[in-house]
């Protein structure tokens, strides 16, 4: 394989385990910045995700982290010790500190010598924001800042690519939008790789948006560019049209319908939202397909 | 806990466990403290361990400050009685008073003399072992037996000398 | 009435007080005054020794470290265990305790009591029994099913494999202290370590060497029943009084293949060391 320069880089990689292929020849190149991978459950996005995060080997495809294969121990050590990851269902030891859990973590990054190391932890504990319930155990804290104490220990030795899967998954709106603003802050310093399936946190912090369903890439670009797909595809009208592609009633009583003009409505100007649908269908509110993590012939 | 906060509020937050409070009411007291240790035992070592025991006694305890009065007291109350304590476990040292006479403008004799009541002002014509007495149990604030232990003398002499300085000291006074 | 005029220990003052060469006037009342004045106490900062305070402030923290640890952590210290070390074997330790581990205390406890008598078919059955311990042990230590951080350490530079290895080591140390403790106990066997040594280190080597293929519980399972179904099947038909005698394993031959087979099951763990760095097991890429 040629060398590369991109942060992220993934050729014809195939990953299937049991009968079900997640991902399907997914190639990818991705640079600095903010990457959104976006797709409904079972897209593969999570696969995908542990790969570049190097939890997960591919079975075929040639795959480059920040330069470095993962398949070999030396690049697979090099890429972990450059990389922050925030895994799909995070778990805690809950009756410890935030401070002593982001600590644990920061010994498994081979930060062995205690006073860098804590002052380390409080310097990520006060990036996210939780400096001052640093103590606190973590059973003690809120859904949203169990949350930001794994976003921290992903921050842990200032790491060149982020890793984050569904970090906003399972909150409120208000603990989303705070989230939100936590993400954002620290996408400005390093290159991050999130995933979700939910458009407005494509739109809100990401520079590049890659659209994945069914273990495959469908589109890959900037968010306006994913908009612009559906210009001319979205209407508005009184009445729904059963031969729509994708179609729901809206708050205000009309419906948005996506697909072919039916007789009567409007053109409507197109959200990320709609661009998505087109490009994934029903499959959005589809159950997910692929096993859940818990069922990997783990030990 | 920021630099900005005040000692009670540090306090608060070291019972809630956070450490780097400690560190900011380290950096605020360990200075004077150490002074005034040294001003009480000129062993290097044994001020270093009070200094070490007394913050290690604050992360322990923080509640046990009740409130009243000011922090930097209830500190140097837990300051003299782990030096006292490191004390105890040497068999004999020379506890210091406060140094040779040193000439001072008038002024601030009386300066002095105002701000603390004469007490201290007086304390000069007092003899060193009495000044000892003086400093442990009216400005440290020992009991007859820490004082006993600090100065490395008998409850009973310390009693007796405090006496003597009673008398001296109105005398001055008067 | 005390007047309260805004005097302050101006600098001089400070500067001989520090220095100690203050008369007792000033010293007494330059010491009264830092009691109430934060000002002149922070004046006092710059005139002290820096790298004293940052010295003491040091000893201070370690201190306070060593407080907020938990009985393991603190146990580990006392042996002369690096901190960190230290903090990666104790953290989730109660997370992890196995109710497999409780079954096989209990059960060694029984038999200990039972094998006062020193007849032969309670030391039979202590021999057999004491191995499970440590692998029992050795497997709910390093389980990931049971670590819910189980994905943030595969992703991590330290190697899993290192990870569990430390976790294993630690359990083994205690557990065959305390099975070395029940065997001083039961008569007969306190000068003969090795018939129970040997079968616990067969038996955890193994288990981890076979861990890197197959989902270590299973084999756990297995490789417990199976040593006890072998000590029942040699010795049926036996006499009551040479249980011991009749069990190959606890013959000098089958001793030393125990031995061997420790040995193999340890290089096999060597050269497979990268087993744990992904999720799906056994995957070295």
């Amino acid at each position: 394989m040629t060398t590369t320069t991109a942060t992220v880089d993934l050729r014809q990689v195939i990953k299937t385990y049991g009968s079900t292929r997640a991902l399907q020849g997914v190639s990818l190149q991705l640079g600095t910045g903010v990457t959104g991978l976006l797709g409904p459950n079972g897209a593969g996005k999570t696969t995908l995700l542990r790969i570049v995060a190097t939890v997960l080997a591919a079975d075929s495809g040639e795959v480059r982290v920040l330069g470095e294969d993962p398949t070999e121990s030396e690049g697979r050590l090099s890429i972990r010790r450059r990389l922050g990851y925030f895994p799909q269902e995070p778990g805690y030891y809950a009756s410890l500190s935030a401070f002593d859990f982001v600590d644990y973590l920061a010994v498994l990054k081979e930060m062995t010598d205690r006073r860098v190391r804590h002052d380390e932890v409080r310097r990520v504990l006060s990036e996210v924001g939780l400096a001052d319930v640093a103590h606190k155990r973590i059973k003690a804290l809120s859904g949203g800042m169990k949350r930001r104490v794994i976003v921290a220990q992903a921050l842990l030795g200032d790491p060149d690519l982020l890793v984050l899967d569904e970090p906003a998954a399972g909150l409120d709106p208000e603990q989303r939008l705070r989230f939100r603003e936590t993400v954002s802050a620290i996408a400005e310093r390093h290159t991050v790789l999130l995933s979700t399936h939910m458009t407005e946190d494509v739109a809100a912090l990401c520079q590049h948006v890659v659209v994945m369903n069914g273990g495959q890439v469908l589109s890959e670009g900037t968010p306006d560019a994913l908009v612009e797909t559906a210009r001319g595809r979205v209407w508005v009208s009184d009445k729904p049209d059963p031969a729509a592609q994708v179609s729901w009633r809206t708050g205000s009583g009309q419906h948005r319908l996506i697909g072919d003009p039916p007789s009567g409505s409007e053109l409507a100007e197109p959200a990320m939202e709609d661009a998505y649908l087109l490009l994934v269908g029903k499959a959005a509110n589809a159950e997910p397909v692929s096993p859940s993590p818990s069922r990997w012939r783990r030990q | 806990m920021g630099e900005t906060a005040t000692d009670e509020a540090l306090l608060a937050a070291i019972a809630q466990g956070d450490q780097q409070s400690l560190n900011v009411l380290y950096r605020r007291h360990a200075p004077w403290l150490t002074a005034r240790l040294t001003h009480r035992c000129n062993d290097r070592e044994v001020v270093d361990l009070a200094l070490q025991d007394t913050f290690v006694a604050i992360w322990r305890k923080p509640r046990s400050y009740e409130g009243s009065g000011e922090v930097a007291a209830w500190v140097w109350g837990i300051a003299v009685r782990r030096l006292i304590d490191q004390l105890r476990r040497r068999p004999a040292h020379t506890p210091v008073a406060a140094a040779e006479v040193v000439v001072v403008s008038a002024e601030e004799e009386v300066l002095v003399g105002l701000q603390h009541g004469g007490l201290i002002s007086a304390l000069d014509s007092l003899s060193p072992e009495l000044v000892a007495v003086v400093q442990a149990t009216v400005l440290d604030g020992l009991t007859t037996r820490e004082a006993g232990r600090l100065l490395h003398i008998p409850a009973g002499t310390v009693k007796s000398r405090m006496s003597r300085a009673r008398v001296e000291l109105r005398e001055a006074l008067t | 009435m005390t007047p309260n005029p805004p005097w302050h220990a101006g600098p001089e003052l400070l500067a001989d007080y520090v220095d100690g060469t203050a008369n007792r006037t000033r010293t007494a009342s330059a010491e009264a005054h830092l009691l109430s004045c934060e000002e002149c106490r922070a004046a006092v900062a710059p005139l002290a020794d820096l790298g004293r305070l940052e010295r003491n402030l040091a000893v201070i923290t370690d201190r306070v470290d060593l407080e907020r640890t938990g009985p393991v952590e603190r146990f580990l210290y006392r042996l002369g265990v690096p901190h960190h070390v230290a903090r990666v074997v104790s953290v989730g330790s109660t997370e992890r305790v196995s109710w497999l581990t409780d079954i096989a205390v209990a059960i060694l406890v029984a038999l200990v009591f039972d094998s006062f008598d020193g007849s032969e078919a309670s030391v039979f059955a202590f021999l057999v029994a004491a191995p499970i311990l440590p692998l029992a042990g050795v497997t709910s230590s390093i389980s990931f099913r049971s670590d819910p951080l189980g994905e943030l350490v595969t992703a991590a530079p330290t190697t899993a494999m290192k990870v569990f290895l430390l976790r294993a080591l630690t359990v083994l140390a205690p557990t065959l202290v305390v099975v070395a403790a029940a065997s001083v106990l039961v008569p007969r066997l306190g000068v003969q370590p090795s018939l129970w040594l040997l079968p616990s280190f067969c038996l955890t080597s193994t288990a981890l060497a076979l861990g890197t293929v197959f989902p270590l519980r299973a084999v756990t399972w297995m490789l417990g029943s199976g040593w006890v179904v072998a000590a029942s099947i040699a010795t049926r038909g036996a006499p009551r009084t040479d249980l011991v005698g009749s069990f190959a394993a606890f013959q000098p031959a089958g001793q030393l293949v125990l031995l061997l087979v420790s040995l193999v099951a340890a290089i096999f763990v060597a050269r497979r060391r990268d087993s744990f760095d992904f999720l799906d097991l056994g995957r070295t890429a």
